[in-house]
């Protein structure tokens, strides 16, 4: 084979070369701000926030107009139960899970979509879907309205 | 894409450099099958004993209509491997038919230059046990089975066929995957598809080492007034 022969193949050959991609922007917690009446952030005071079936609270203390809620990843779904002075509520928020292998050196991942819920003891209207996927650069998945 | 189209026109070059020394008149032009070549690929059981998380066979057939090939391949393929979090595992067949178009007409064997093009689909299972870190539930692993999946593509071959010594033929397939289209895999999306290769992108390279049997059908033609 000629000079020009050789380079082809080179060139042929170089492009079966690709390395993998190992970008992470997968989450298990759905971010639940608090607004009032008119969507602006509301300030909320809760003495815990808890997940149904896990012995100890996630959150105790709780005075803020967000708050950061992990599901469970091996579910299709996860209840919190939010305790306040005089009061105690609940939220069952469903989601489907996708599994999804980088690579062997990354691992794999879990993507949690199509975010919703099917429990809200708030009351009517009071819980709005923002995103339905958890992702590192989603920062709001759901308003409670108070 | 556009390596790709680079890499493509560079083979193209190069057929043509070895298509512009002469011209041969063609006397064996007949439609008629000469034989059925039937082979496998030696890339499979290299890769394995090289301690690749693949394993698998692929068969690899044609047929000759003058100078275009009716190719057939079929192959099962199994990938197992560790993962930074866990397992991934999947098995299955796959199958891939085309045609190719041999550009060494002066040559008597009928030894082959070719590109050609095909469409393959896929038939395959998979699984995968995964731990994910959570600040509530600790390190959760679980278990998930992908539905049985689906997955077509198509395919641009370029390679060589050369026989050895009588019924007996060597070659290598070049192959550029392009066009995958995956169906039923909601739970798990494969890493892997067999005959395809990794899903990270629509499009993937591949190769066969092959080694091939002739079976005849009818006598060959032979090229008479070849090299004139």
């Amino acid at each position: 084979m000629n000079r020009l022969g050789w380079f082809s193949m080179a060139l042929l050959l170089g492009g079966c070369f690709n390395p993998g991609d190992c970008v992470k922007n997968n989450k298990s917690n759905i971010e639940l701000a608090f607004v009032n009446a008119s969507g602006a952030a509301q300030t909320v005071q809760f003495s815990s926030i808890a997940i149904s079936g896990l012995k100890q609270p996630i959150l105790t203390n709780v005075n803020a107009n967000a708050v950061s809620l992990p599901v469970n990843p091996a579910a299709a779904n996860t209840t919190f139960i939010f305790v306040r002075s005089n009061r105690k509520d609940s939220i069952t928020f469903t989601y489907r899970n996708q599994a999804l292998v980088l690579n062997p050196d990354c691992g794999a991942i879990i993507y949690h979509r199509d975010l919703d819920f099917s429990v809200n003891t708030f009351g009517a209207n009071t819980l709005q879907i923002t995103n339905r996927q958890l992702l590192t650069t989603v920062s709001r998945n759901a308003t409670l309205r108070f | 894409m556009l390596r790709f189209a680079f890499s493509w026109l560079m083979l193209a070059g190069l057929l043509s450099v070895y298509g512009q020394k002469e011209k041969p008149r063609d006397t064996t032009r007949s439609y008629a099958p000469t034989g059925i070549r039937v082979g496998f690929d030696l890339f499979p059981y290299l890769r394995e004993s090289l301690g690749s998380p693949y394993s698998g066979y692929e068969i690899n057939t044609d047929i000759d209509f003058y100078r275009y090939y009716l190719a057939v391949d079929y192959g099962q393929s199994t990938f197992r491997d560790s993962l930074d979090n866990g397992y991934y595992a999947n098995t299955g067949t796959y199958w891939r038919v085309g045609g190719d178009v041999n550009f060494l007409l002066k040559d008597p064997d009928r030894n082959m230059i070719f590109l050609g093009l095909r469409v393959g689909q896929s038939q395959f299972t998979n699984e995968a046990v995964i731990t994910s870190p959570s600040t509530a539930f600790g390190n959760v692993t679980q278990t998930i089975q992908g539905n049985e999946g689906r997955a077509s593509w198509r395919e641009l071959t370029g390679g060589l066929r050369v026989k050895v010594w009588k019924w007996l033929w060597m070659g290598y397939t070049f192959r550029y995957k392009f066009g995958l289209n995956l169906r039923g895999n909601e739970n798990l999306q494969p890493y892997d598809v067999p005959g395809f290769g990794r899903t990270a992108r629509n499009d993937a390279w591949g190769a066969n080492y092959q080694i091939f049997i002739k079976i005849p059908v009818r006598k060959q033609p032979v090229a008479t007034n070849l090299g004139k």
